[in-house]
């Protein structure tokens, strides 16, 4: 047999953690179909180059126990034997761990389970192998605002073209953007720069269509025209505020527009903050220089109610001095009570410093920052995209902010304020690193689709799509010719779902079908 | 693999859950065997069933956190399934403990081996199946 597997173990003569008894096993190993060849490594993990040098064969089957990984012996192997990822196998004591407490002839029996049954695996992968996919080098991104154009420039260096979709329409309108009032003329300047550059295009998203996964990345049409393939998709939505629920009281967009807009703001302002979570500092950094731009512009009292405040920015330290040099009044507040009785307005509160209680009566205007989240046609696009949204503010349950720049659909990248309060300098390294994964992901190599790829028999597919609903990766598609479902191998991940929920049984897993996992497990 | 207990585990956290609960020491019975899986998502009311007539005394599906799944939500997906494996055994007389989900982060050693041994204690007062 050709196709033979060498298998190479370790006698582990140099650990007590499960002895292998290395001739029992070989007499048994020889009786079995698919191991062609078997050699015994005596402490494999000591001087593993002089001992590979005795080991030769097309596929190799190592098996040994956890420390010839920790001492890089696989690794070693396969870059001394010149062997792919397909053509090694590892079976190793502590790949069912519990088997480290086992009695020694317990070992044996597994073990020689095991190699049989991961023969079969063996001999299945090597029936499918794949060529590396190379995506198209376009990038496509949601939104052209600070994070969204600091990105297209930062791409538009690395000989990618980038294309832009805004929903302001016409989109790069002078004024159409909106920015924090910390550091202004960010976005004007980039603006300045797309227009002046000549490989990143910006597109008005009324004029586009509904966008596919497929083999080479994603594909949408602008405007009825021929569908455009696109490699990867960043996706930098703006983040808006909810409004705030008190009736009279704006919350900060509100009162940017108004700043902004020169609009006069008098008489007694009352900012109500930390009321639901507590303020970034990016934030009080905007607060602050708020507050600061009405103290200038009039006469207005300003109290800023808070319950901490932190001055973990540069230059927040100096801007709360002066700001209270102006005049604000910083109040500490705990037990606070919004009354709106008769059409009078009262705050009350205590200071949990000295226990007094104060009372602001008839404030003219409460400004109390509402929940961050996601504009409602960045809700729409997120749908688009098939990304998850949780309470509408992130873009993945719980974990967007621990996964750097991944969402949970491969190829779309995340970045800028939908992944929470950032300032000018933290949406820059936001967008430098997400540059880093798309390189990645579009290297010049072409990306390798997962080990464990569905794969759909057609003739026992009945075109009921629902491996298509349960997807979470969008990574299931249709021919809609043929009337089966076709995986789409770039998006797939292996994770086996749409296999368990097919009611025909019509899709296996590559490498992994349901008869060989119950073969194996019938082994253990 | 008969008068055994089976633990599929995904191929994540409960992985790693595994892997840290043997090295802070916590050993488990020789009944219990492992079997990973790219996600508890991939399990189905087929693969439980065919592991129970195959003689297994239960089968432990051990999944991610419920919010921490790597490909979304695919310990749920697992959850609902072995309810529905517990429904069609209880609805043919059945009894006992057979099914189980558990969900588990990667840090918890300890709980997880608890959890584990109480299930083979429930196994071995409630009576086994066949």
């Amino acid at each position: 047999m050709s196709d033979s597997i060498v298998a190479v173990l370790c006698d582990q003569q140099c650990s007590s953690r499960g002895p292998l008894q290395a001739a029992n096993l070989t007499k048994r190993l020889a009786k079995s179909s698919t191991v062609g060849k078997l050699i015994i490594l005596d402490k494999a993990c000591q001087d593993p180059e002089k001992k590979l040098k005795n080991v030769a064969g097309q596929k190799i089957l190592f098996g040994g126990c956890p420390y010839l990984e920790e001492s890089g012996f696989y690794s070693l192997a396969a870059e001394k034997l010149g062997l792919g990822p397909g053509e090694m196998l590892v079976t190793d004591v502590k790949s069912s761990i519990l088997d480290l407490y086992d009695s020694p002839e317990a070992i044996e029996e597994k073990l020689v389970g095991r190699l049989e049954s991961l023969g079969r695996l063996l001999a299945d992968s090597t029936a499918v192998k794949d060529q590396p996919v190379k995506l198209k080098r376009n990038v496509l991104i949601f939104g052209s605002g600070y994070s969204g154009l600091k990105a297209a420039l930062e791409l538009s260096g690395e000989k990618l073209s980038v294309d832009v979709v805004e929903t302001e329409d016409p989109p790069l309108a002078p004024g159409c953007l909106t920015e924090g009032l910390g550091s202004p003329g960010l976005i004007e300047e980039l603006t300045e720069r797309v227009r002046a550059g000549e490989h990143v295009a910006v597109f008005p998203h009324r004029q586009m269509g509904p966008i596919r996964n497929v083999e080479k990345g994603f594909t949408v049409s602008f405007g009825g025209g021929e569908p455009r393939e696109y490699g990867t998709v960043i996706f930098a939505p703006e983040r808006r505020e909810a409004p705030a629920e008190e009736i009279g009281a704006w919350n900060l967009s509100q009162l940017y527009k108004r700043i902004q807009e020169h609009q006069p703001i008098k008489g007694r302002i009352v900012f109500v903050l930390d009321r639901r979570s507590e303020m970034p500092p990016e934030v009080i950094q905007d607060i602050l220089t708020a507050a600061r731009v009405i103290k200038e512009r009039s006469h207005a009292e300003v109290w800023i109610l808070l319950k901490q405040i932190r001055v973990a920015l540069p230059g927040l330290q100096e801007l709360y001095d002066l700001t209270r040099e102006m005049g604000v009044i910083f109040v500490k507040y705990q037990n606070l009570r919004l009354h709106n009785e008769f059409g009078d307005f009262d705050i009350a509160g205590e200071d949990p410093q000295t226990g007094a209680s104060f009372r602001i009566s008839n404030p003219d205007r409460v400004i109390i920052p509402g929940a961050g989240g996601l504009s409602a046609s960045a809700l729409k696009a997120a749908e688009t995209l098939g990304l998850r949204l949780l309470g509408g503010q992130y873009t993945q349950p719980y974990s967007l902010w621990r996964l750097a720049n991944e969402s949970n659909h491969p190829g779309v990248l995340v970045c800028g304020s939908a992944r929470g309060n950032m300032d000018g300098d933290g949406v820059a390294a936001d967008a430098a690193s997400m540059v880093q994964a798309l390189k990645a992901r579009m290297n010049r190599e072409g990306i390798t689709p997962v080990e464990h790829i569905a794969s759909v028999d057609a003739d026992k597919c009945a075109y009921c799509l629902t491996c298509v609903r349960v997807c979470p990766y969008h990574a299931m598609g249709k021919n809609v010719e043929e009337r089966v479902a076709q995986p789409i191998t770039t998006a797939c991940q292996g994770c086996g779902i749409c296999a368990a929920e097919c009611p025909a049984e019509a899709i296996t897993l590559r490498n992994l079908s349901q008869d060989s996992v119950l073969a194996a497990m019938q082994a253990l | 693999m008969s008068d055994s207990i089976l633990i599929l585990h995904c191929a994540e956290g409960a992985k790693k859950a595994l892997a840290r609960m043997t090295e802070e020491g916590h050993r488990l019975p020789p009944q219990f065997k492992t079997f990973e899986l790219p996600c508890t998502g991939s399990v189905n009311e087929v693969l439980l069933m065919e592991n129970l007539q195959n003689g297994a005394n239960g089968v432990v599906v051990l999944g991610c956190r419920k919010e921490n799944c790597k490909h979304l939500d695919g310990n749920l997906k697992a959850e609902r399934k072995v309810a529905r494996v517990k429904r069609l055994l209880s609805e043919a007389g059945a009894e006992g403990k057979f099914v189980e989900m558990v969900f588990t982060a990667p840090d918890e050693g300890k709980r997880l081996h608890d959890i584990l041994l109480g299930f083979a204690q429930q196994q071995q007062t409630e009576g086994k199946s066949k």
